[in-house]
């Protein structure tokens, strides 16, 4: 019993803070938004752990917005700890990874897991960014090679940006860029090349360019067989060419 | 915060551990190794300078026949190929079978070299004047290999069965990629190779899976099989000499280390009138013959062990659609539009350094 009650104390603790995430980026309306407006109210534990959230969800959006104050100068303890202590999360939380965003103040009635830091939320915060900022590199290396994605890319880059995610988002955003990662690495594993740029001209001067490395000192013996081993584009090599 | 102790801890007793088993290795490794020998040997490996070590590898092959299987790992991709070598006096003569990709057969006579594509019936020729060029500049007083890598003995290893001296060329600086070679002990012939980037990341390797040196190889019968062209399309590939500033380009200040080694206008001929499915192990042929690739100049450039080619065309306005650059294992290759004129710079460098090349590049005339 007490598990199941656990459980539904940290659902509903969930909710809220979806809900005041999604109030903070001003995306809460009618019913929900004065469902959220009375979870401020009174002197309850409730209240003030609405408030510290409140709080914290901005502390958190201005450390996101502001350069000054993510400055964070490759600490290495830092990142050990991040890494700790997301790993301590998946094992604490396997099936939900949110229930541990709880905020600022411990819950009193709740019993937290003892291995969490205080300022929790912040990694979180850190790891969204980190995730957000990795998509818009993607999404910005993406639009450099190809320029097709450009919507997306930019898509992506503002909900990294411009929310106070959720871990809700930041999950999101993490399958985005795993989807985009997946495009790349499709797009590899195809032609053997790293972008769409590939094409038989190119082929054809990367081969001609083997042909001619001969001025490397390696070229022989180790160069040769490494060229004539090597076929750059195994499966272009048949089929007749078009474009 | 409670988990950082026991975090410590753990990594403290995770490197003791390290520490332990290496030391646990090290001790029976240094008491196997026998004696005078052996000392003797790594005072010669020691006291060998860059060029020594490259000459040695150079002359291995030319004193040596083996047989071998060689595979090449590039990126994602991994290659394969049987290899026969044989020389007798100043001719060498080599056979690769490739075993993935495309089936493909390569003889190489000293620097002739004929390409068999059995399922298309297409021989390839060309002559690649190019490998020649290597021993001389080894020895020339201006190479200046040791000025932009660093030689540094590791520990030596085993490769295909054999006893390998290591030895790393590192670059010096940003402009190019280190190299690891693994050369076999006694012969000095290269089992191994790596291309690293500045991190020390593996870009590409290259390897011998299994080698018998001195193995029985034939040479009569490989120039029998090399001159077995009957019933095969004849593809020449034709090189003709020439200089940049005779086409008009020059590269004014260049790139540190690099120096300009040769400049061709290239030609693909067909024996045949129809375009070729199959051309430089790629599926290139039909381009190349469709497009009067007799004007495309290429200046290739080294700085002793990377090799730069920069292919300047005609512009084409249907052909020439995308600039950008591109990375296949330690080769990059940048396209870029210079006015009439379209540049393709490919070279076994950092991206970096083909945009200076292409930077620099200029029209003469």
């Amino acid at each position: 019993m007490v598990i199941t009650d656990m459980k539904t104390i940290q659902d509903a603790a969930l909710y809220r803070r979806i809900q005041l995430s999604a109030l903070a980026d001003g995306e809460l309306y009618g019913e929900e938004f004065a469902e959220a407006m009375v979870w401020f109210e009174g002197d309850s534990p409730q209240a003030e752990q609405t408030r510290a959230t409140w709080r914290s969800l901005h502390v958190v959006g201005d450390v996101l917005r502001s350069d000054e104050l993510a400055a964070c100068h490759g600490d290495t303890a830092f990142l050990t700890r991040l890494q700790d202590t997301l790993k301590q999360e998946a094992r604490l939380h396997p099936a939900m990874l949110p229930s541990s965003n709880r905020g600022v103040d411990a819950v009193p009635h709740v019993q937290s897991a003892p291995l969490e830091s205080a300022n929790e939320p912040v990694f979180r915060w850190k790891w969204a960014a980190g995730l957000a900022s990795a998509a818009a590199v993607l999404a910005v290396s993406w639009n450099l090679v190809g320029g097709v994605t450009a919507g997306a890319g930019a898509q992506l880059a503002q909900n990294g940006t411009s929310s106070t995610a959720l871990a809700v988002q930041a999950a999101d955003a993490s399958s985005a860029v795993s989807q985009v990662a997946a495009a790349v690495s499709n797009d590899t594993s195809g032609s053997g090349a790293a972008v769409m740029l590939r094409n038989p001209q190119l082929d054809a001067m990367i081969a001609a360019h083997s042909q001619l490395g001969g001025g490397s000192a390696l070229q022989m013996p180790s160069g040769f067989l490494r060229n004539a081993t090597f076929d750059a584009a195994p499966n272009r090599s048949v089929s007749g060419t078009s474009r | 915060m409670r988990f950082l102790p026991s975090f410590s801890t753990v990594a403290g007793v995770f490197i003791a551990c390290i520490a332990i088993n290496s030391i646990a290795y090290e001790v029976p490794k240094e008491g196997q190794k026998d004696g005078q020998k052996t000392v003797a040997h790594q005072a010669q490996v020691a006291t060998r300078s860059v060029n020594d070590w490259l000459l040695r590898m150079h002359d291995a092959s030319k004193q040596r026949a083996y047989i071998g299987t060689f595979v090449v790992s590039v990126g994602a991709d991994m290659s394969s190929a049987k290899i026969w070598h044989v020389c007798e006096g100043e001719l060498q003569m080599e056979r690769v079978e490739t075993l993935t990709g495309v089936p493909r057969s390569i003889f190489r006579r000293n620097n002739d070299v004929v390409t068999f594509f059995p399922d298309q019936k297409v021989a390839r020729t060309e002559q690649r004047e190019s490998l020649g060029l290597f021993p001389n500049f080894l020895k020339s007083n201006n190479t200046a290999i040791a000025d932009y890598y660093a030689l540094k003995v590791l520990d030596a290893e085993r490769v295909a069965g054999f006893e390998a001296d290591v030895v790393q060329l590192a670059a010096k600086d940003r402009f190019r990629y280190s190299y690891r070679i693994w050369t076999e002990r006694k012969s000095g012939l290269v089992v191994k190779l790596q291309t690293l980037d500045a991190a020390g990341r593996v870009l590409e390797q290259a390897a011998f899976s299994e080698l018998s040196i001195d193995a029985p190889v034939k040479m009569e019968r490989l120039v029998q099989m090399m001159g077995n062209t009957a019933g095969h399309k004849i593809e020449r590939i034709e090189l003709s000499k020439t200089t940049a500033l005779a086409q008009g380009w020059v590269l004014p200040q260049g790139v540190p280390g690099f120096a300009s080694m040769a400049c061709y206008k290239r030609s693909v001929q067909s024996a045949s009138a129809a375009p070729l499915a199959v051309n430089a192990g790629n599926n290139t042929g039909a381009n190349v013959t469709e497009t009067d690739a007799g004007n495309t100049m290429q200046w290739i450039f080294s700085d002793g062990l990377a090799t730069v080619s920069l292919f300047v065309e005609v512009y084409d306005r249907k052909r020439h659609t995308q600039e950008g650059s591109m990375s296949l294992g330690a080769t990059h290759t940048l396209t870029k539009r210079m006015n009439e004129s379209w540049l393709t710079a490919v070279g076994e460098v950092p991206l970096a350094t083909l945009k200076i090349f292409a930077q620099q590049l200029e029209r003469k005339k």
